[in-house]
């Protein structure tokens, strides 16, 4: 023991200008390094850079509109710094927060969920009484009566045929798109006008048809029959009122999947920032297999498009920013006084290693040649 | 024969000779006496400032000590030192006016107030150590010396300064080297060794 201590003393007492040299270098440099290490890269920024990918950035709300560049035009345009009060779910450092708002992200996940499979029955609700009264004819105005024998059978004329032929082309037209498209698709609604002005003109064509000649020995029947085409007309606009109805609440249940489709990415983005976090009691992020969430892109992008103009043309992507901050004094000098004494050691270690000179009695005495003595150790004489 | 003046403050002097210092000192004599009992000791070093001139003191102080007649002199090297330790020559001419053939050894002697050690040394720079090769003078004060005392300790040049070291080494019965610690790598040592090619060399570690 006394004997490394006395190797350490004098490894020391002859290294000491080195030992010195390296820890006022090596601390000096950690010093100074360390009032400019790069900091974390704050909650900020994670939102800024997970709004520039392209998938999170076509689902973008217009809730975030400083995310984005507000001057689509402008080709070379970057992102700026989010707003400090826009990000709405701000996780502070530390696990254990992060876990508390993970677990509130997710919650919230799930009741998304919930009611995103709500709004999308009462959509499919909406479609199949969609269909039902697509199926239905409009009414038309139909022979006299029994009670009326002396009018002759009403007489189709040509355009009254060739309206009811569009119609039906228009009809078939309608019904392949649907098997093709949503309710949303700009073919789909603009074929579905084209089938309600269709039907509007074959109404008005049957409406303004005129009487058949009354017969000799029969006496018309004219307040029947008027009577009998009013109920027409109003069947058929409580049916296209009806059809309507059906769309604008399609359209309005679409929407709301939509913006909750928006919400869930929101929600979900950051929540994948926090995906090292355990999840042991954490609800599914998605919904059961037997139960899948699958939402229309189309529609989507469809619904998005109707709204407001979005600023959120991103045309770069953003790069998180890590300005350099300082750490406080008191650490900087500890870091600064350990990796200084960490390197000196180091230094001193690594002079001790490659130093080849005798430092022992024992050393002398190995490395001697045959025929040549060892006479002893003198005590150390200063040079001259 | 003048006495020798000046201020001696070399390690072994008085009490300290029984020092744990001195004890060392007295193992090297002991075993320069297992080599030979009487005759010529030679220390050099590898190259200057190893601690030779000291030892040298020291070893002939401890050989005086034993009550043994010894002479401790100095050849003529780029750094005479001993009179940095026991202070000028009182006649003025030194050991290398006898090589020289202008002395006679003694008249270059001289002799230490305190405990009467003998002295023989250099009094001014020698330009050429080179000439030390032993020649008839150098030969001629040698055996003068050997004649005059049972000890001779030689502080002589180092390896490095002087080329005809080989040769010097064989006029002298043991050689010693010194090898300061931390200072020397062990290829050095026995390079230098080989040099000297001495069969009665003993190393000293310095430190």
């Amino acid at each position: 023991m006394s004997d490394a201590v006395g190797t350490l003393l004098e490894v020391l007492t002859f290294r000491w200008k080195l030992a010195s040299v390296v820890y006022a270098l090596s601390a000096g440099l950690v010093f100074l390094l360390s009032g400019r290490m790069p900091r974390e890269i704050s909650w900020q920024n994670r939102v800024s850079a997970a709004s520039a990918s392209p998938s999170y950035a076509q689902t973008l709300p217009a809730q975030v509109p400083a995310a984005a560049d507000p001057d689509p035009d402008t080709p070379s345009a970057t992102l700026r710094e989010p707003d400090q009060s826009t990000p709405p779910f701000p996780i502070p450092a530390g696990d254990e927060t992060n876990m508390r708002t993970a677990q509130r992200l997710r919650a919230a996940i799930q009741q998304l969920h919930v009611r995103v499979r709500k709004d999308m029955l009462e959509r499919d609700l909406i479609i199949e009484q969609q269909q039902k009264a697509e199926s239905t004819p409009l009414p038309v105005p139909a022979a006299a009566p029994p009670a009326v024998p002396e009018s002759q059978p009403m007489r189709e004329t040509a355009a009254e045929a060739a309206a009811r032929e569009q119609v039906n082309a228009d009809r078939v037209n309608l019904k392949e798109l649907r098997d093709r498209y949503t309710e949303l698709h700009p073919d789909v609604v603009a074929a579905r006008e084209q089938l309600e002005q269709a039907e509007a003109v074959l109404a008005n064509i049957v409406a303004s048809r005129p009487r058949a000649e009354p017969v000799h020995h029969a006496r018309p029947a004219p307040a029947i029959q008027t009577e009998s085409m009013e109920q027409t007309a109003a069947a058929a606009e409580t049916l296209a009122r009806t059809r309507r109805e059906l769309a604008l609440a399609l359209n309005e249940v679409e929407r709301k999947i939509a913006g909750e489709q928006v919400e869930l990415n929101m929600l979900e983005a950051p929540l994948a920032d926090l995906a090292h976090l355990p999840a042991a009691s954490a609800p599914a992020r998605r919904p059961p297999a037997s139960q899948p969430l699958v939402l229309p892109k189309s529609s989507v992008a469809a619904n998005l498009a109707s709204q407001a103009p979005y600023p959120q043309e991103l045309s770069e992507t953003a790069t998180p920013q890590t300005p350099a901050v300082a750490l406080p004094l008191g650490r900087r000098l500890l870091w600064s006084f350990a990796l200084g004494l960490l390197f000196s050691a180091m230094s001193i270690f690594l002079a001790e290693k490659l130093d080849g000179s005798i430092k022992s009695a024992a050393g002398l005495q190995a490395a001697l040649p045959a025929g040549v003595l060892f006479a002893g150790i003198v005590p150390r004489m200063k040079r001259s | 024969m003048r006495a020798a003046a000046g201020d001696l403050s070399i390690p072994l002097e008085g009490d300290l000779l029984y020092s744990p210092a001195g004890e060392r000192y007295s193992a090297i004599i002991d075993r320069i006496l297992d080599q030979t009992q009487s005759g010529l000791v030679l220390v050099t070093s590898f190259a200057d400032g190893e601690g030779k001139t000291t030892t040298a003191a020291n070893l002939a102080l401890a050989f005086h000590a034993r009550r043994i007649s010894v002479l401790l002199a100095e050849l003529p090297s780029r750094r005479p030192a001993l009179e940095h330790l026991f202070g000028s020559t009182p006649s003025g001419s030194g050991l290398e006016s006898v090589l020289s053939g202008r002395s006679k050894l003694e008249e270059v002697l001289c002799k230490r107030n305190d405990n009467g050690m003998m002295l023989a040394m250099v009094s001014s720079f020698n330009p050429e150590p080179e000439r030390l090769a032993p020649g008839m003078e150098l030969q001629g004060m040698l055996d003068a010396v050997r004649g005059k005392f049972d000890f001779a300790v030689f502080d002589g040049p180092s390896i490095s300064e002087s080329t005809g070291i080989s040769d010097l080494a064989r006029a002298f019965d043991v050689v010693l080297m010194v090898v300061r610690r931390r200072s020397r790598t062990r290829t050095d040592m026995n390079a230098a060794l080989r040099l000297l090619d001495h069969p009665r060399s003993l190393v000293i570690l310095n430190g």
